[in-house]
């Protein structure tokens, strides 16, 4: 069971869902703060779903605010990188381009793809978080005594 | 838009859900004070809506859809939030600051000015490993209000910011430094009552280190923090290394 934990962890690194940013926030567990890690992805993706729902209305209105999407994209990039969510935080800075360039077809595109990633890496913790509460609190990663 | 009747800021900040220490941690609630939003202008112009939870000591809970910057589009939002939450802020801040004088005299007082919750709730994090509690601002105001009040040995200043952005809140925090006055940041919009009110009583003579969180970007590059009166900067994301030789650095 642990080991399944471990290698699904590694394959979240491998396939570059997630970077060594991730692995700062597993050191920062211990034995007060056991579900750290899970609990900061909990408030990531709470906050990341009211910045879509921003982004999807102000999309859905159909004038591109390219200033205000960007502000919004800012935040979002923000919270991505202090996660280590790897490849959210790139379709971000793709966005980021977009809007820079008042390119409204690429934001569209772009925002699309960034709704996936976020949905799969939503999925993937989910399942991680949950297999690893089952094994048990020697799976996650401890910081050293 | 009346000019008349400047738009009000209260923020706090709920204690974080990842604190299950059982100790307490001193969070700060702090007042984001006036802002005269026909001077107040955000150079970063992010200014993103988002609803924050506010608690105060009381245990009422206000929603409001914040931002105050100089667009009027956020103009009205923040306005009509009331009186008597400041009145009950402030008397809750009066007892909270006490007991932190208390408990925190001898360890160092670090300030952390970010407005966004998952970079708080790391940051936070990071620092409780390193032995460390930080107060918490929100954006640039709710800083000088907080740097008024108290004597801090280190700021973490995050560059983009509603309301008021780190470089800017930078600039004026030196100017008060080398004035001996906040008659600039007065200028900018902050509220004069709540500055002169709120001053604590023996300012430090030595330059406080302010550094900059940031994302490295055009806007935010380290030239531009220099520029702007930062000492140093941490490029994002934040991680314990970091944190630590910044502290190395600037904590005695």
């Amino acid at each position: 069971m642990q080991r399944q934990v471990a290698l699904i962890k590694q394959s979240l690194f491998d396939q570059g869902y997630l970077d060594e940013q991730f692995m700062e926030l597993e050191e920062l567990q211990d034995d007060a703060n056991p579900n750290f890690v899970e609990e900061v992805s909990a408030l990531y993706f709470k906050d990341s779903a009211r910045l879509i729902n921003n982004i999807d209305q102000a999309l859905e209105r159909g004038s591109f605010d390219f200033n205000r999407l960007d502000s919004y994209m800012h935040q979002f990039k923000g919270s991505s990188t202090s996660i280590g969510a790897s490849k959210v935080k790139a379709e971000c800075t793709k966005f980021r381009e977009y809007c820079r360039a008042g390119n409204a077809e690429g934001c569209l595109r772009t925002f699309h793809q960034l709704k996936k990633e976020h949905s799969t890496l939503r999925k993937k913790l989910e399942h991680y978080f949950q297999l690893a509460r089952q094994a048990g609190p020697k799976e996650t990663a401890r910081r050293p005594k | 838009m009346l000019t008349t009747s400047p738009i009000k800021l209260i923020n706090g900040f709920v204690a974080d859900p990842s604190n299950n220490t059982g100790q307490s941690e001193i969070v700060q609630v702090e007042n984001g004070g006036y802002v005269d939003e026909t001077k107040l202008e955000t150079s970063s112009g992010h200014c993103p809506e988002s609803a924050h939870q506010y608690e105060n000591g009381n245990g009422r809970c206000f929603s409001k859809e914040s931002e105050s910057c100089s667009s009027s589009q956020a103009s009205s939002e923040g306005g009509t939030l009331e009186m008597e939450s400041e009145l009950t802020v402030s008397s809750q801040r009066e007892e909270e600051k006490a007991e932190t004088n208390l408990k925190e005299s001898s360890k160092p007082k670090i300030l952390l000015v970010e407005d966004n919750k998952i970079n708080i709730m790391v940051a936070k994090s990071m620092m409780k490993q390193l032995g460390h509690t930080m107060d918490i601002a929100n954006n640039g105001v709710e800083a000088i209000n907080a740097i008024n009040r108290s004597s801090y040995d280190l700021v973490l200043m995050d560059v983009c910011m509603p309301v008021l952005d780190g470089l800017k809140a930078t600039r004026l925090i030196r100017s008060y430094e080398e004035s001996g006055n906040w008659n600039a940041a007065i200028e900018a919009g902050v509220d004069k009552e709540i500055l002169e009110n709120e001053q604590v009583c023996v300012r430090s003579t030595n330059r406080l280190p302010i550094i900059a969180m940031t994302a490295n970007t055009l806007a935010e590059s380290s030239e531009e923090c220099y520029a702007n009166g930062m000492d140093s900067f941490i490029s994002k994301p934040v991680t314990l290394q970091k944190l630590r030789e910044c502290l190395q650095q600037y904590l005695h």
